[in-house]
């Protein structure tokens, strides 16, 4: 793929994705790494553009390259920080009411936050509206599995908050 | 609050934080950091090749343009080029066949692929005195008694060498500790959460049927 065409593939796909990359920085990195995380994917989606095979839709693909430079970039950022992800029992600490806008964003990020990288990731593509097959392809698992797995997590987020 | 009402929530929040502006921003700083990446591993390259080649000269030249006598230093220059000419050689196959794992690999696979090479980069690191520091060591050592014969100056130089070498071997033992073993827990954790929940559709019968 020539460069021009390369950037004009880029173009349109961060277009389409630049929220969901932005989110995913957002659940993995903090405040002030996030641009860096954001440039990051970014960078890895632009180096692997060549890679992407058609088995499954670009943005589909894109997600996966984001997703993977997000956990690669936050168990890096804990072995620099050596602050672990906080414990389960801060949820039991969170607003549980949350009504206005800006609750319901804090009451997310604290939730993220609060869960393992693994649930996060779960939780992210249920957010970010991917089909169950479609997140069942990315993190490599069955749509079963997911499934199961999001409901956990759900559960978890009802019983801090509802 | 339920979990599914937070997903708009969630797209808006983001939305208004990928403005059009900073797509330009990143498109440049993409553009611009790929060019510096790849500089600065032909630069890497070129540096550990520069090294290489220069012990290869240097020693090399030794061999071929010292006396007879010098036998004993002689093959000691030898096994140092011999020496240089593994590690290169080692390096080069890291680098091609441990390769990282692909970024485009779903989530599960690229933690199992990443796991595989951190255990083996564990394993090499902690192995650099019997494939590293050790030949180094014979090489230098057999070169220096060469010059300068069986005697004190020669004992001296052999502790001080070996007192490096430990020295080495004490601070990469102390990296992998610090910084690999915790990094292959977190991705063994990682890979366990996903691990987990495969393992329980596949282990409850009646429900992988409806996956």
């Amino acid at each position: 793929m020539s460069i021009p065409d390369r950037q004009a593939r880029f173009r349109e796909l961060l277009e389409r994705s630049h929220a969901r990359w932005a989110g995913i920085a957002r659940a993995y990195a903090e405040v002030r790494d996030r641009d860096d995380l954001l440039q990051e994917i970014a960078l890895q989606v632009w180096q692997n553009l060549d890679r992407f095979a058609g088995r499954s839709t670009l943005d589909t693909w894109a997600y996966r390259v984001a997703l993977n430079t997000g956990l690669a970039w936050r168990r890096k950022a804990t072995m620099r920080t050596k602050k672990l992800t906080q414990s389960k029992a801060n949820i039991a600490e969170l607003p549980g009411d949350g009504g206005s806008e800006g609750d319901v964003q804090r009451v997310l990020d604290r939730f993220l936050t609060a869960l393992s990288d693994g649930d996060r990731a779960v939780l992210l593509l249920h957010l970010d509206g991917l089909s169950h097959a479609d997140a069942a392809e990315v993190l490599g698992i069955s749509e079963g599995a997911y499934r199961t797995r999001l409901h956990r997590i759900r559960r978890c987020f009802e019983e801090a908050y509802c | 609050m339920r979990l599914e009402e937070l997903g708009n929530e969630w797209r808006a929040m983001n939305e208004i934080a990928a403005t059009k502006e900073q797509r330009e921003q990143l498109i440049v700083a993409t553009c611009r950091r790929v060019d510096r990446i790849s500089g600065q591993i032909f630069r890497r390259d070129i540096c550990e090749t520069i090294a290489a080649v220069f012990v290869m000269i240097f020693f090399g030249r030794y061999c071929y343009v010292a006396p007879a006598e010098r036998i004993l230093s002689k093959i000691g220059a030898g096994f140092l080029v011999c020496w240089a000419l593994f590690i290169i050689s080692r390096l080069h196959r890291t680098r091609t066949i441990q390769k990282p794992a692909s970024i485009d690999a779903p989530v599960r696979e690229f933690c199992r692929i990443e796991l595989d090479r951190l255990e083996r980069q564990i394993q090499l690191q902690r192995s650099v005195l019997s494939w590293y520091l050790a030949p180094c060591m014979v090489g230098v050592n057999t070169f220096f008694i060469g010059l300068a014969g069986f005697g004190i100056a020669s004992l001296v130089y052999c502790i001080v060498t070996l007192l490096l070498a430990w020295g080495i071997d004490a601070l990469n033992r102390r990296a992998v500790a610090k910084g690999l073993v915790p990094l292959r827990n977190e991705l063994a954790s990682l890979l366990t959460q996903f691990d987990e929940a495969v393992a329980r559709i596949e282990g409850t019968p009646g429900r992988s049927s409806n996956a």
